[in-house]
Order: C-alpha cells, then sequence, then structure tokens
C-alpha cells in the first residue's frame, strides 16, 4: 500500500489525526498506531504485555472510538501504552483484537501529547479509491 | 486549520457583540452572539468555533442566544467559550456540551505574605508544591480509594475532601454550590468510570491544568479586592486549574456514546454527532445529569485536596499553620458544566438548563445563591491567562443575568493549535523565555510545556476588557504569574 497508515491534523484546542487502511481491519490497527503514536513514539514502546480487548458498537464510527477509548481506559488505569494492534474478527457492531505494549515508563518514555478522550465531533470512517479513510478528533 | 466551511455572516451590534443571523443555516433555532472587539473577532473567524456556536443554535429547545465568549475558539460540538441555555419545557441537555472534563474549575487562595518576603524562597516553594500536588500523565493522586469511598465523594464533593482532613469548614462558603452540586446518583455512574476515578482524588493531571502562585499586580477595584482579601500590590497568591480527570472523562464518554445511540430514536438529526443530546424530561436525561453531579462533586473534591496540598507547601516553606487564617480560599468557580437556573424570560422567572463549555458562572451582586461575604459585591469570576503573561480576578455584573444567562469568559482562549505551539519554539527556549520574565517552572513533561507557550493563547487582558466593556463581569485585579507547577 503507498498511503501512509495515518497523519496528524492541526486543531485549536485538541489533536486530529487520519487513519488510513486498504481493509477495515487495518484501518482501525492505523488508528490505533496513530493514537498510541501521538503520546509516545513507538520506537520507545517494547512488546511485552498484550491485552484482548473486546468492543461493540452501533456503526463503524462508534465501533472506532469505543476501540480507542478502551485503549485510554487501559492507559488511566495500567498505565499501558501499545505499539502493535491485531484484529481478529471485527463485523458492523462488535471488534475483537488485541495490543502488544508494555507500562508506561517516565524514565524511558518520552509523553509528546496526554491525550484523554476520542470526541465524536466530526468523527469518520468514509470509503476510499484505496480502501479506507477515518478521522478522529481527540481531547487533550 | 479547518476554516474552509461557508463563511459565516456577522452582524455587528455594537463594540464588542457580534451576532450570527438564524438565516445562516435554517436548522438555527436562535441566533448567536459572539463577544469580542474588532481585534479580537479576527482571530476567532479564523478556526471553527463560529460554525459551532451556530450549531449550537440547532439543538432542540435551545433559547436566546448560542453564545460565545471572547475566549472562544474550536473545541469539538460546543465551542470552547460556549454558553447555551435550554428549556427544562421541551430542551436537551448535550452531555459533549458540558464536555469530557466535567467541572474542570478554577480556584485562588489569598496569602498574608507579600512578593518580597517569598524571594529567597521561590524555589523551594516550587520543588515543595511540586512534590504535594501529583501531577502529569498516568501518575496517581493523593489517595486511592474504596468503591465505598467514591460514593461518598461523588455525593458529598467538597465535604468529603474536608472530613478527610483536607481543608476546613469555612473553604465550603467561598466554593459554587458549596463544593457539593445536588442531586449526585452513584448509581447512573459506570464501573468503568469507577475504575478511573479511584486512583485519581487529588491530582492535577495534565495538558492546561496547573497550579501557579502569582503576585498581585493591578487592582481595578480596591473595594471589591479588600472583600476578597486581596489587600495590595505585591501580594501573593495561588491558583489552581483542574478537574475531574478520568473520571468525569469516562462519565461524559458513556453518556455521549448513550445519546449517540438514541438520536434517532428522540427524533433528533443533529449537524455534529459529538452534540448528541438527551431530552431534559427524558430518564436517560436525568441519568446523565445525575451522573453529571457525581462528577462535578469528584472535581471539587480534587481541587479541595490539591488546595489542602498548597496550604502545606506554604505552611512547611514559611513556618505558619496550613489553615484558612493564613491562606483563605478566595473563590471556586466551575467552567464545565450544566445547571438548572432561573432567569426572566418574557417577564416571567424561568428554569434553564445552562450549558457552560469553557464558561464561568458570573452572578451579580445581591443575587440569592451567593454567599453573604459576597453579596454586596458579587461572584468573584477567576480567568487564568497564561503563563507568561497575566491572569485576571472580576466579579459578576448585572449584564450577565439579562444578556449571558449569567456566564461569561474562562481563560484566554486558544489562538494557535496545539500542534503548531510545539512547532514554533522548543521547549528550552520556552523555559529560558519564562526563566527571563522571573517565572519559575516544574514541570513532569516539557514537550507538553510547549504546546501550552504563551503565545499559542490570545491576550487574556483583551478578553476580560471585552467581558468588562459589555457589562458581564468588572475587573478587579490582575495577578503575574511567579512559579508555574504543570503535569
Amino acid at each position: 500500500m503507498s498511503q501512509q497508515p495515518y497523519e496528524v491534523f492541526e486543531h485549536t484546542a485538541d489533536i486530529g489525526l487520519h487513519a488510513y487502511g486498504s481493509t477495515l481491519p487495518e484501518l482501525f490497527a492505523h488508528a490505533a498506531e496513530g493514537m498510541q503514536s501521538l503520546m509516545v513514539s513507538p520506537e520507545q514502546i517494547r512488546a511485552q504485555v498484550s491485552r484482548e480487548i473486546s468492543v461493540e458498537g452501533h456503526d463503524p464510527v462508534s465501533l472506532l472510538i469505543n476501540w480507542l477509548n478502551e485503549l485510554i481506559f487501559l492507559f488511566d488505569t495500567e498505565y499501558l501504552i501499545f505499539r502493535q494492534f491485531e484484529i481478529e474478527a471485527l463485523t458492523e457492531t462488535r471488534l475483537q483484537g488485541r495490543a502488544h505494549g508494555e507500562a508506561y515508563d517516565t524514565e524511558r518514555h518520552d509523553l509528546s501529547s496526554a491525550i484523554k478522550a476520542v470526541t465524536w465531533h466530526e468523527a469518520a470512517v468514509e470509503r476510499t479509491n484505496d480502501g479506507y479513510r477515518a478521522r478522529i478528533i481527540f481531547d487533550i | 486549520m479547518g476554516n474552509s466551511k461557508e463563511k459565516i455572516p456577522l452582524e455587528r451590534v455594537d463594540p464588542y457583540r457580534w451576532r450570527i443571523p438564524k438565516r445562516f443555516n435554517s436548522e438555527m433555532h436562535i441566533p448567536g452572539m459572539v463577544y469580542a472587539d474588532d481585534e479580537l473577532i479576527e482571530q476567532i473567524v479564523e478556526d471553527n468555533a463560529l460554525h459551532q456556536v451556530a450549531n449550537v443554535a440547532t439543538l432542540p429547545g435551545v433559547v436566546g442566544y448560542s453564545l460565545g465568549m471572547p475566549d472562544i475558539h474550536w473545541g469539538y460540538g460546543f465551542p470552547v467559550g460556549g454558553v447555551a441555555a435550554t428549556s427544562v419545557e421541551n430542551g436537551v441537555v448535550s452531555p459533549g456540551g458540558i464536555g469530557f472534563d466535567i467541572n474542570c474549575g478554577v480556584r485562588m487562595l489569598a496569602t498574608d505574605l507579600l512578593r518580597d518576603q517569598v524571594r529567597g524562597k521561590v524555589d523551594k516553594l516550587a520543588d515543595e508544591l511540586f512534590s504535594n500536588l501529583p501531577s502529569g500523565v498516568g501518575g496517581a493522586g493523593m489517595r486511592q480509594l474504596s468503591s465505598g469511598d467514591m460514593r461518598d465523594v461523588m455525593v458529598r464533593g467538597s465535604a468529603w475532601a474536608i472530613e478527610e482532613g483536607y481543608g476546613f469548614s469555612e473553604d465550603l462558603e467561598v466554593t459554587e454550590e458549596q463544593g457539593c452540586l445536588a442531586g449526585a446518583n452513584p448509581d447512573k455512574v459506570s464501573n468503568t468510570a469507577l475504575q478511573r476515578g479511584l486512583k485519581q482524588p487529588g491530582s492535577l493531571g495534565s495538558g492546561n491544568h496547573f497550579c501557579e502562585v502569582q503576585v498581585i499586580d493591578h487592582i481595578y477595584d480596591e473595594a471589591a479586592a479588600r472583600v476578597m482579601g486581596i489587600e495590595r500590590i505585591g501580594q501573593v497568591v495561588v491558583t489552581i486549574h483542574c478537574g475531574s480527570r478520568g473520571f468525569g472523562h469516562q462519565i461524559a464518554e458513556d453518556y455521549i456514546r448513550l445519546a449517540e445511540s438514541k438520536q434517532q430514536e428522540f427524533g433528533f438529526h443533529l449537524v455534529d454527532r459529538q452534540l448528541a443530546c438527551l431530552p431534559l424530561d427524558s430518564e436517560d436525561g436525568k441519568a446523565y445529569l445525575a451522573a453529571m453531579t457525581c462528577g462535578a462533586n469528584f472535581a471539587w473534591a480534587n481541587r479541595q485536596m490539591l488546595m489542602h496540598g498548597v496550604r502545606q507547601a506554604f505552611a512547611s516553606v514559611f513556618g505558619r499553620k496550613a489553615r484558612p487564617k493564613e491562606t483563605p480560599l478566595v473563590y471556586d468557580v466551575c467552567h464545565n458544566i450544566a445547571k438548572m437556573e432561573e432567569y426572566e424570560v418574557d417577564v416571567q422567572m424561568q428554569q434553564f438548563c445552562v450549558h457552560r463549555k469553557g464558561a464561568t458562572r458570573a452572578f451579580p451582586a445581591n443575587h440569592p445563591v451567593l454567599p453573604e461575604k459576597y453579596q454586596a459585591i458579587g461572584q468573584p469570576v477567576l480567568i487564568p491567562g497564561d503563563m507568561g503573561r497575566y491572569s485576571f480576578v472580576l466579579v459578576g455584573a448585572e449584564g450577565s443575568m439579562q444578556q449571558s444567562f449569567g456566564s461569561c469568559c474562562h481563560g484566554a482562549g486558544r489562538r494557535q493549535s496545539r500542534t503548531a505551539a510545539k512547532k514554533s519554539m522548543s521547549s528550552r527556549a520556552l523555559l529560558d523565555q519564562l526563566d527571563a520574565k522571573g517565572i519559575t517552572v516544574r514541570v513532569h513533561s516539557k514537550n507538553l510545556l510547549t504546546e501550552e507557550a504563551p503565545s499559542a493563547y490570545k491576550d487574556a487582558q483583551k478578553v476580560v476588557n471585552v467581558v468588562h466593556n459589555a457589562g458581564l463581569a468588572k475587573l478587579v485585579a490582575r495577578l503575574k504569574p511567579l512559579i508555574v507547577v504543570k503535569g
């Protein structure tokens, strides 16, 4: 695939992300990678622990938001940051996946943004010529 | 920045007010009104904030004007600096219109110290504050709570913290809602939210949250200042800005998700999914308000605990007691909240659900809910500017009751995106710049500091001048930063 997995766009108070994927599972994995990369650069994250994640939604946008929110929850409660994602099963309303990463360590991890929530503002999952594109704005 | 949308028509009402007419968008139920002078409006039209003012005007049951304060900027759903009131008869509550950080707010303490008395101890005080106030990303707060304790926090707010030894009962009188909004129901809060909250009481967090030691630099209204305990130029005060942490974020997220999934059921077709709303008279709407109240009370307990950490720092550095006599709380205001309040519309008092998203309550003198201490001057309005220039204290004015559902601005307001702010200056250069101004900084993540660079914000002086001149609030004092503590 020629396109990049994700790119950041500007927002006055917060931060936005476009994610791309040739398939929906790839889009969801790239969106998660993109969100994590806003916090800590992936090269600094070791895949030492993994978590099974299962979320539901009523359409692709809500499913994407819930998937990303689950990662924020794991950061807030267990301080986990991830670098690698596998989407094991994905339907219109349900996602099952696995995230690999480690606990955030102020000594080793250089935090570049603190993401607090995923917003619905102008959130979108769209078909493109190359597959799919998602647009998400995060609350910082 | 996202300014490619249709240009918003703006009608100049007077030097401080701009109307967005209903004709802009057929979905608008009411016009918009934005408070700004000629210079601020030029910055405001640069991002999507005005489109968001128009979007808010499409909410079911919204009344009066969809308001934008002079610190307005592009947020999510509502603009930051947005105010909207909905009718209790046929109106809604929009969880996104309160925002993720429920009861994010500001409190200020006065001290009996002058700048000269602090001069030789600035570093020691900064270190003490930094160690007393847990901050930063992924950091735990002062206390880890059991689920039972959390229920108490949700229902009782600041009073819980005081009973646990964080402060004194006289702090309550000078806290908005006495630090506890009625109607909390912990059963309406998810276990997920509870889990996120358990470790976080007594923590600053990150982003734009901070604790600042400041010095009174200018007094505009000596009589009002004196009532607040602000006696002279050079007096040291302390400001804390934070909210309900992950707990409030999860409550917001849970109910935005719920509202979003029910828009069809309620027959709503909103222009932005983040605006998803719930009828005030529905079970879901009531459940959100009961859960939001839990989040608000958690935030008050949080600020109360942090204030105690500040008092202890001053006690330890200056050899005095950590009590209100030496460090009295001036006031605590919230700026992300929905409140049921009464206003005169069509010659009769009616109740409305007032959404304040990055906007401060600004009740004038003689308002019945104000403490006796502030009956004669009005409610203190605390407006942090940026960490390099200044912050302000105002009091609510009569105009807020007539024009803005008892509200005014909440800060300087961003003018530059976080990404642009980061690109424009290195953290080293920013620290040097602050150091040259005599500002001592303690921060966990230097990378995050540049997002909050003074140049990323509008000039707070211009913002408060607008609310002063428009009659929403009156200027009382200006403060300059001395120590900045951030996550």
